[in-house]
């Protein structure tokens, strides 16, 4: 019988059947793991006291004040304002690669899902962009219970495929959204790396707040060939042929300096900056996304 | 450069292996998907040129480490230059011409190291070119072109041959004029002389161009299994092969007669012999041709031998026999047999009267003191019209006038003790295959003395009188003595019944030899005065018969080939000497300890080489390593 924390890991969640189910599961995993955490009681916040006016509901009447003062008050809650989050999910055919149980999309897919389970519960918006060389669906953000479903069934539904286009989909996205909001992007970020980061800062520039997952294989660092072989790339289909065993030093040093240039230019922006692998249990990620909202409070 | 194993020259091909698993690593190569190239690209475009080159690299390097390794296995050679030799002094160069040199590639060898040698003259040196064969038996030193012009048009001979009789040519010429002696050779046991020493003032090299290890099989004898074949029978011819090598061989071996052929595979162990028996038909009296051939070996010289199985025609020969001499003994020797040739028929002297001579192709008078005027006066009358004779005089004939033109008795001798034979004369054909020791023990009881003035004494006594002798122009053999014990034990000897048989055919005319060896002179007897055309492997050409020494003969010494020779109509087999092909080497540790000056040129340039490529192997392998460590 699994433990609610092996919801957390990406190859028990891709056992399930169901991204609602996948989703609920991560969500309620992490919670439970946050039982002590600073975050308890983060959906509605209690602000202060006032005396029971007529017409107030019974329900609202602070009990334990009036025993103690013999006098009705109300506990007076200030709902947060409507955080408008935007799940920009990366649906090119890179991220159809894997090595392991599942594709890079379908991590995607199921942190995006559990992301919007857990945006949609503390009753802020959740919207959802799917691209590849362009715009593929956009779903704006709501609120309400009911758009879960229409998020989850957004995301059972992706399919990876195409050419990737992540800097002109990124300004594209960026003129669209007119209110400013919270940019969750899911992607490997293969592109032309300085106009990504120039399309990154554009969201900034439209005073968004910007989550990036960099969502990679590990094998995709590692590079683990052993023999001489030839590469396909799953986006162009162009091919080469490498002896992994001679380039693999240079082909990490180039991938580690990729990747802190990456970290570089968001940091710079201000942007959040995660790199993690479809190995990485889903809290990590649960954990920056908190984080940041915490931030924006 | 060239090879000892050349044969195994074709496994090089196997240095394309690394370079076929390359292109077929290349064409078989794993694929698999990647999200991206971008990033490989870059590195790839940065590591290209390097990990080309690398690549590149290896491959010649295991190409390089593995053809090494294959062209050692074949065991490469340089012709050296031999230092030292021919630069200051002119050289005498022998080269051994035995057929023993035509093993695999000795003889290219020698050629190119005799070539070195020559075109290594120093400025203004000379050279003289011997070989062992005395094909080339020139006294003039030449320029270096015009020996190198002579060296391109030797080949090995045919000729069983040593090297001393060159090297004493050679000496004498070094010793005439300041030069260096030089001998190649395959220092093949039989060829170097041992008793030939290099003396001090003229020191010799000699040049080895053999193989330590080699594998050749030769046939070493053909002949009849009975002494006296007959036609329309069953003929077993037997054939020895001899394997000198050191490894068991398996052959085929072919024997063709008339035309008709039969062939057996046949394994010999190392250094021994094998006898193969083929039987065949041959229809027709007469001489035929036998030959048989041992397929795929390395010296072809010894691979082929020829053999004339003869079929005589019948002789007869009529045996005048007296009461004191009986032809027990002639009789026992002669016959009888069904198989052979001589018919005889025997009678008392009394009867000789009788009989018409002519009818028989010798007539044998056991004891000429029984014959009367009337029947010499028949023997000449014979002898006249192409018959002949062996007269026996052991006792003093009553009347022999009508024969004194053709030999005289003096009287005779060795009463009361014996002779012993002196002499013989064993160039001649009755007596060539008869060695001194197989007469020498007989001994003669009494005997007359016979003079025979123009006659041929083939054998003389211990008195220094003659005890046979030829005359009438090889139509008439004299014995001075009777076949009887009572005048000699030679009756007893093994040698009577070859003695009496040769004899004979003889003066029958039949052929007595139809069997020799490279090099040898062939002398048979023919019938007519005019040329006699000669076939040989060669061509053809005519003798004119020689008869100077009895009967007209055809003599010629052209038998520089193998082969089956006509000589009129009369077929002879002219083959090699089998031992020739026995390639052990003598040991070069006792070569020097003789004097000489051996220098291995075959094995050091062998062995220069097969170290070298090994060290290329070495280096391409330890290359190819550090290559990949990078």
């Amino acid at each position: 019988m699994p433990e609610r924390t092996d919801f957390l890991k990406p190859e028990v969640v891709a056992k399930l059947k169901g991204i609602d189910l996948k989703a609920r599961l991560v969500v309620e995993g992490f919670l439970a793991g946050l039982h002590r955490s600073p975050y308890k009681g983060f959906s509605v916040e209690f602000t202060e006291h006032r005396q029971y006016m007529p017409g107030d509901e019974l329900k609202r009447i602070d009990w334990k004040v009036y025993a103690k003062t013999d006098r009705f008050f109300i506990r007076e809650y200030e709902e947060e304002t409507n955080l408008r989050a935007y799940l920009v999910l990366d649906a090119s055919g890179s991220m159809s690669y894997t090595t392991g149980k599942v594709t890079k999309l379908e991590y995607a897919s199921y942190l995006a899902a559990s992301l919007a389970y857990l945006l949609l519960h503390q009753k802020d918006s959740a919207g959802l962009v799917t691209f590849s060389d362009r715009i593929d669906r956009y779903v704006p953000p709501r609120s309400t219970p009911a758009h879960l479903n229409t998020l989850l069934g957004q995301l059972a539904r992706l399919k990876p495929g195409g050419d990737t286009n992540i800097a002109a989909t990124f300004h594209q996205l960026a003129e669209r959204v007119k209110r400013r909001g919270l940019i969750i992007i899911m992607s490997d970020l293969w592109d032309e790396q300085t106009a990504v980061l120039t399309a990154l800062r554009h969201f900034r520039h439209r005073k968004h707040e910007v989550l990036v997952f960099h969502i990679l294989d590990p094998n995709e660092r590692a590079m683990g060939f052993r023999t001489p072989m030839v590469l396909k790339d799953l986006e162009t289909g162009q091919e080469v042929t490498v002896d992994p065993r001679v380039i693999r030093d240079d082909y990490q040093r180039g991938f580690d300096a990729y990747f802190k240039e990456f970290e570089r230019g968001c940091r710079e922006a201000l942007i959040d900056y995660h790199r993690i692998t479809t190995d990485t249990p889903f809290d990590r990620a649960l954990f920056s996304y908190l984080e940041r909202r915490s931030r924006l409070r | 450069m060239g090879f000892s194993a050349a044969g195994l020259l074709p496994l090089l091909g196997l240095a394309a292996i690394p370079v076929v698993i390359h292109i077929l690593s290349r064409l078989r190569l794993r694929r698999a998907e990647f999200p991206s190239l971008m990033l490989l690209q870059a590195v790839r475009r940065e590591r290209f040129s390097w990990l080309r080159l690398k690549e590149l690299l290896l491959l010649v390097f295991r190409t390089l480490a593995l053809a090494g390794l294959l062209l050692a296995l074949a065991r490469p050679y340089v012709r050296q230059r031999l230092p030292g030799l021919g630069r200051a002094n002119d050289l005498i160069l022998v080269m051994d011409d035995s057929y023993s040199m035509g093993y695999a590639n000795h003889w290219q060898r020698a050629q190119a190291a005799a070539s070195g040698l020559v075109k290594s003259l120093g400025p203004g040196r000379r050279g003289v070119l011997l070989t062992s064969s005395g094909a080339l038996a020139a006294t003039e030193f030449l320029p270096a072109r015009a020996l190198a012009l002579i060296l391109n048009s030797l080949q090995p001979s045919f000729a069983d041959v040593s090297l001393g009789r060159a090297l004493d040519q050679a000496a004498g010429l070094a010793r005439k004029s300041r030069a260096d002696v030089v001998a190649i050779t395959d220092l093949q046991d039989r060829d170097v002389p041992a008793g030939w020493k290099p003396s001090a003032d003229v020191p010799a090299t000699l040049v080895d161009v053999g193989s330590p290890g080699f594998d050749n099989a030769g046939v070493a004898r053909l002949c009849p299994e009975e002494f006296f074949p007959a036609a329309s029978r069953p003929v077993r011819l037997k054939a020895e092969l001899a394997n000198y090598g050191g490894r068991n061989v398996t052959r085929t071996i072919v024997l063709d007669v008339d035309g008709k052929h039969e062939e057996k595979v046949v394994a010999v162990k190392p250094h021994g012999r094998t006898t193969v028996t083929f039987e065949t038909v041959v229809g027709d009296s007469g001489a035929h041709v036998a030959r048989v051939e041992l397929r795929t070996d390395s010296l072809p010289a010894d691979n082929t031998r020829w053999f004339v199985v003869s079929f005589p025609r019948q002789i007869g020969v009529l045996v005048v026999q007296s009461q004191r001499v009986p032809a027990r003994y002639v009789v026992d020797a002669l016959g009888p047999d069904s198989l052979s040739a001589l018919k005889l028929t025997v009678i008392d002297e009394a009867e000789f009267g009788r009989q018409d001579p002519r009818k028989y192709a010798v007539v044998v008078a056991t004891d000429a003191a029984s014959l009367d005027r009337s029947d010499w006066t028949r023997l000449d009358y014979l002898i006249q019209s192409g018959g002949a004779a062996l007269v026996m005089v052991g006792a003093l004939p009553k009347d022999t006038v009508a024969m004194r033109k053709y030999f005289r008795v003096a009287g005779t001798a060795g009463a009361g003790g014996f002779v012993s034979i002196e002499s013989a004369d064993t160039t001649h054909p009755v007596l060539e295959i008869l060695r001194r020791s197989d007469l020498g023990a007989s001994r003669f009881f009494g005997h007359s003395r016979v003079e025979a003035p123009g006659g041929r004494v083939l054998v003389r006594g211990t008195d220094r009188e003659p005890l046979m002798l030829e005359t009438a122009g090889g139509r008439l053999i004299v014995w001075a003595f009777s076949p009887s014990p009572e005048f000699t034990d030679l009756v007893y000897k093994a040698a009577f019944v070859p003695l009496l048989h040769r004899t004979l055919y003889y003066l029958a005319s039949a052929p007595l030899r139809s069997e020799y060896t490279v090099g040898d002179t062939i002398r048979l007897p023919v019938e007519a005065n005019g040329p006699v055309a000669v076939v040989t492997p060669e061509g053809r050409f005519s003798v004119m018969p020689v008869s100077s020494l009895g009967r007209p003969e055809a003599v010629f010494t052209d038998t520089r080939l193998p082969g089956a020779y006509l000589v009129g109509n009369q077929p002879v087999a002219v083959n090699v000497e089998p031992d020739q092909g026995d390639l052990t080497q003598s040991p070069v540790q006792r070569l020097r300890d003789a004097g000489y000056d051996v220098r291995t040129g075959s094995s050091t340039a062998t062995a220069d080489l097969v170290p070298l490529m090994l060290c290329l192997a070495a280096v391409a392998f330890a290359v190819e390593m550090l290559l990949l460590a990078v």
